[in-house]
């Protein structure tokens, strides 16, 4: 080889190099939800996926990994139960029907699961399988304490009703308890240390699974004398007034805080993550998250509290949908700048009408072509990568799949780094 | 208002029990009363319910108000009827001037003499107070320590315990604190309950492996009840599928029982399959069960059935959707589907316990502000409850001693639960005296009328609304009036003719409000079934279904009711279906009714409304919601 050939297969080298280090990966972060597999069957009717074995949980990471994810979040609870063998959320029993104040699902298969007693614990086996495979191994954990079923009641819940929220009519609610009391936080930090002891080096906190919690059950005692201090009156009926979610939005703020300081202590980094939903004009007021679920989130990324936004949906244009996204991630992205990361959705779900389906619908495109324009979009935008809501078996169809893979192996495998207006 | 602090008087209709007779029970030296006093009474009564129900505000329904049952002596309801009634006159003098304000205090005095017969007695009587002694550990040591059953002979208590891992079945002997091991080894024994015969019933459930294992049903994989007697187990019940907190019927003839029996196999329930019913067999193995109470749709459950000492009184705990709590309910063991409720909505209530001489109810409660679960006593036909003192922890789930003089319950106060007894004094309870139930507006506010070519809704005081069709079948009517409902019983009754189902949810009627724009609904789903859906009082969804899916091509009569307590309640062609809790939003004039489709014009129900109408409390051919009296019987107890 002459010597210009070689000092140039150098320079070559050395740039792909530099290239592979300076600009980290483009992220694809699945949400993993094992429960939505146990009843999967193959054409013969034989269960396909036993997630109360290592092999079962296993086979699910495989079907998830074709998608190119590299980070799993996976599911650590339904409502406030746990799903590996938890101390915290031990007694009373969550088997039913040992707890007559928990209706048992009779439903097949999902009806008879007991993730808290499988052995080897669920949990802690997923995320070592995750590290060992250099794999992101995080948590999903919905922000819910019920998954809209008695059966989903935490047995901490069961057990300590004193801190359970109140209606302003005075109607306690099993469904949750307040995280204006210290208890309920030191609960949820307890079984924060019980998932870093497995091995979590991601935390997502779901906030849009809310479980049908609301700033409408936070009429409980320290609340509203938190209220009545600073307002001089009875706290308002309206649960979506303003000025009493920025309230509870206090105290969750606090709780948020409160995690991040957990997790700092973990002696290793630990990402939190936050999810945010229905995002259009940053400048909307007042924000539906806020009213919804009494959570202040452009606040926390302000304070820089979290450590990446996720964004599970978007309020884009049906006329414009791609350039409306466009628009609402540029938005997102400058917003986020040298605070938090972000991760924008490629969501198979559609609670809010607009997941992959719903820009099928809106461009006549098929779902390949629409994911692999939604991941270009975000990618071309700067964001730090995509998040899926959730990974089931097969709804993101094989051709997407494919896509998915291709292009987070090619093009996007690293992230785009875009020069970002000021932030606010 | 001349209320006495911290007293509790009751107020009974003595329909049938002498005036004089029931007053001397109380102590209460009798005094003659005028006899237009109770006609005079009545018009209170019925002026402020009236008032309250036009105005939509909230009222806690007389019958079954029970946390602060508060009514007042014969001289407190003379000024109340005076004062009430000129306000009643000084509202309508404001609306429609003198003529219409002397008639309309007129007409609500005549209906009230036409509505309510009899005397009207108010007794006075001692608040409530129950004595309790020290409360006293039985059992000590590891684990926990549940759901205890006082043996009929009074010697033993039988719990379940963790001590082991699983769940075992122990015994304590009362008299000296000996503990046994019954019923242990793999698997979970638990919701212990004697037999006179000093045999064991108790669930069981043994899983050796995961769902997925167990995907092909084996019946020893749900849980089970089985009869513990002479050292020997008998299968009872096996399938899987879950039967758990049994009781034994006084007599030992029969067995109450929660289960799930069944459930996974239903299509009228909600996607979690969160069913549980109550059933009811011969105290024998073999012999068949019989479920007493169908449930469907979301999050519904009936556990711990116990029936009352003379056998005719049902109670168990109920839940009616996850946003709910734990209510206790009550029905004749005849008519399971024809209950009350025990408790307000408001608390969390659950496993009840009948005492011995059938008067009170023990129960586990939480209501907002106490310090934790609490064990409260009942009186089922006022529904007055009291908390008692049972020191630090969690109590829970407590049971009777065989001569009513003691409970048995668990407390946690060491950190695990452990058994405590003491001892209950209820002796100075007062008499309790049932009233009837008050009176109600009873009226069609709405009918669907044809007109010539027009459909109108005609209207109680004779009002028409014309309706504005979509060119086939389907009408809406705006703002008809009298639909403002409150929070006060109502029903919606209609005459359908349904030709096909169709493939998503198509609506038979709806009344669209300022308070809800879906403020109740008559639909269809897509598999047949037919929903009646009133509201929450937080305005959230709930729906009571149809046990079948109904029929096309043929009419069916559909009532709907919304009971003054939050009830919801379904009839097709007469027959009961279901009923809900929780209806309790409160509804302030309609904006407008839609027939056959929805207030936007769409989910079009492929069929025609034949009749319609709606109104307020209970006219002819809408049946009174059931009430204490029905349960547990009139006159003084």
């Amino acid at each position: 080889m002459s010597l210009p050939a070689i000092i140039l297969a150098s320079c070559s080298a050395l740039a792909f190099a530099w290239s592979a280090v300076a600009a980290p990966r483009f992220e694809s972060a699945a949400l993993v939800d094992s429960y939505d597999f146990a009843a999967v069957r193959d054409k013969s009717g034989r269960l396909m996926f036993d997630t109360e074995t290592p092999a079962g949980n296993l086979a699910v990471l495989e079907h998830v990994l074709e998608t190119g994810a590299t980070t799993i979040l996976w599911r650590n609870c339904g409502g406030a139960t746990m799903r590996y063998q938890s101390a915290a959320e031990l007694f009373p029993p969550v088997e039913a029907p040992l707890d007559k104040r928990r209706i048992p699902s009779s439903r097949p298969v999902h009806g008879w699961l007991r993730y808290f007693q499988a052995e080897p614990d669920i949990v802690r086996d997923i995320l070592k399988v995750c590290r060992d495979r250099g794999l992101g191994a995080g948590i999903h954990w919905p922000f819910e304490e019920t998954h809209f079923a008695s059966w989903t009641f935490g047995a901490w819940n069961f057990e300590h009703p004193q801190y359970w929220g109140v209606t302003v009519k005075g109607q306690v609610w099993s469904g949750r308890c307040s995280l204006a009391y210290p208890e309920v936080v030191e609960h949820k930090l307890r079984l924060t240390d019980e998932l870093l002891e497995r091995g979590m080096d991601h935390l997502f906190i779901d906030t849009f699974r809310s479980g049908g919690w609301s700033p409408r059950y936070e009429y409980v005692s320290p609340e509203i004398e938190r209220w009545r201090q600073r307002y001089g009156s009875e706290p308002p009926e309206n649960a979506r007034d303003p000025r009493w979610c920025a309230l509870v939005a206090e105290t969750n703020h606090a709780y948020f805080k409160a995690l991040r300081q957990r997790l700092l202590a973990a002696g290793r980094p630990v990402r939190l993550m936050l999810g945010v939903s229905r995002v259009g004009r940053l400048d909307s007021e007042p924000d539906d998250m806020l009213l919804s679920r009494g959570i202040d989130w452009k606040r926390l990324v302000h304070e820089k509290v979290i450590d990446t936004v996720v964004l599970y949906d978007v309020n884009w244009d049906k006329a414009r949908p791609f350039e409306s996204t466009r628009e609402i991630y540029r938005a997102m992205v400058d917003f986020c700048a040298g605070r938090c990361q972000l991760l924008c959705p490629v969501s198979a779900y559609s609670f809010t009408g607009k997941g992959i389906k719903a820009y099928q619908e809106a461009t006549g495109l098929r779902a390949e072509q629409v994911v692999g324009d939604l991941m270009r979009i975000t990618w071309e935008e700067g964001a730090d990568g995509i998040n899926m809501e959730c990974v089931d078996y097969n709804n993101y169809a094989p051709a997407v799949r494919d896509e998915m893979w291709r292009l987070l192996e090619g093009p996007l495998r690293f992230k785009r780094v875009r020069e970002t207006a000021p932030s606010r | 208002m001349l209320r006495k602090s911290g007293e509790r008087i009751w107020s009974a209709a003595a329909s049938g029990i002498p005036r004089d007779a029931a007053l001397a029970r109380t102590g209460r030296k009798a005094v003659p009363r005028p006899a237009h006093s109770a006609a005079l009474v009545t018009a209170l009564q019925v002026a402020f319910h009236t008032k309250q129900v036009r105005r939509g505000t909230r009222r806690k329904p007389m019958d079954t108000d029970i946390c602060a049952k508060t009514v007042y002596s014969t001289a407190e309801y003379r000024i109340k009827a005076v004062s009430v009634l000129g306000r009643v006159g000084m509202t309508e003098l404001s609306r429609k001037g003198w003529a219409g304000a002397l008639r309309t205090v007129a007409v609500r005095a005549v209906m009230a003499c036409g509505l309510v017969s009899g005397n009207c007695l108010i007794a006075e009587s001692r608040p409530w107070n129950c004595n309790t002694g020290p409360v006293r550990a039985l059992t000590l040591g590891s684990g926990n320590d549940t759901e205890a059953s006082w043996s009929f002979d009074g010697s033993r208590i039988a719990f379940q315990t963790d001590r082991h891992g699983d769940l075992d079945i122990g015994t304590v002997e009362v008299a000296d604190g000996k503990r046994a091991d019954v019923i242990t080894g793999p698997g979970n024994a638990c919701y212990p309950a004697w037999t006179p015969d000093g045999g064991l019933v108790y669930a069981f459930g043994l899983h050796a492996g995961t769902a997925a294992q167990a995907e092909h049903k084996p019946p020893q994989y749900g849980y089970g009840l089985r009869l513990w007697q002479d050292g020997t187990s008998h299968v009872l019940t096996q399938g899987y599928w879950r039967d758990y907190t049994p009781s034994v019927s006084a007599d030992g003839k029969a067995l109450y029982y929660s289960s799930t029996q069944g459930i996974a196999d239903l299509r009228e329930v909600g996607v979690w399959k969160e069913i549980v019913t109550i059933r009811r067999m011969a105290l024998r193995p073999g012999a068949d069960s019989e479920c007493l109470l169908a449930l469907s749709g979301d999050t519904k459950g009936a556990v711990q059935p116990s029936c009352s000492p003379d056998g005719k009184v049902l109670v168990w705990a109920h839940l009616d959707g996850f946003k709910s709590n734990w209510r206790l309910c009550a029905a004749r063991c005849t008519a399971p589907v024809e209950c009350v409720f025990l408790t307000p909505v408001e608390m969390s209530a659950y496993a009840p316990s009948w005492s011995p001489d059938g008067r009170l109810i023990a129960f586990t409660g939480f209501r907002k502000g106490d310090p934790g679960w609490g064990i409260f006593l009942l009186e089922p036909r006022s529904g007055v409850f009291t908390r008692l003192e049972t020191g630090a922890g969690n109590s829970r789930s407590a049971a009777w001693s065989p001569d009513g003089r003691e409970l048995v319950f668990e407390n946690n106060r060491t950190g695990l639960y452990k058994l405590y007894r003491m001892s209950v004094d209820c002796s100075a309870m007062p008499v309790v005296t049932i009233r009837d139930e008050a009176p109600s507006v009873d009226r069609v506010e709405a009918r669907l009328e044809k007109r010539g070519s027009a459909m109108v809704l005609a209207g109680a005081s004779g009002t028409t609304v014309s309706g504005v069709s979509d060119g086939k079948s389907a009408y809406t009517f705006k703002a008809p009036p009298g639909l403002d409902f409150g929070d006060g019983p109502f029903f919606v009754r209609l005459t359908l003719l349904v030709r096909a189902i169709g493939k998503g949810i198509t609506i038979a009627a709806v009344g669209h409000y300022e308070a809800h724009s879906l403020g109740w609904q008559v639909f269809i789903r897509e598999n047949g079934y037919l929903a009646f859906s009133p509201r929450r009082g937080d305005g959230d969804f709930m729906q009571v279904l149809s046990r079948q899916p109904v029929p096309t091509g043929v009419p069916i009569e559909v009532l709907c009711v919304r009971d003054a307590d939050g009830g919801a309640r379904l009839f097709l062609d007469g027959v009961f279906q279901a009923r809900g809790d929780g209806a309790q939003l409160r509804y302030g004039p309609a904006l407008k009714v839609c027939l056959g489709q929805q207030t936007s014009g769409g989910m079009k129900l492929d069929g025609s409304v034949l009749a319609f109408d709606c109104g307020r409390g209970y006219p002819a051919g809408v049946p009174r919601m059931p009430t204490r009296a029905s349960i547990f019987g009139g006159g003084a107890k």
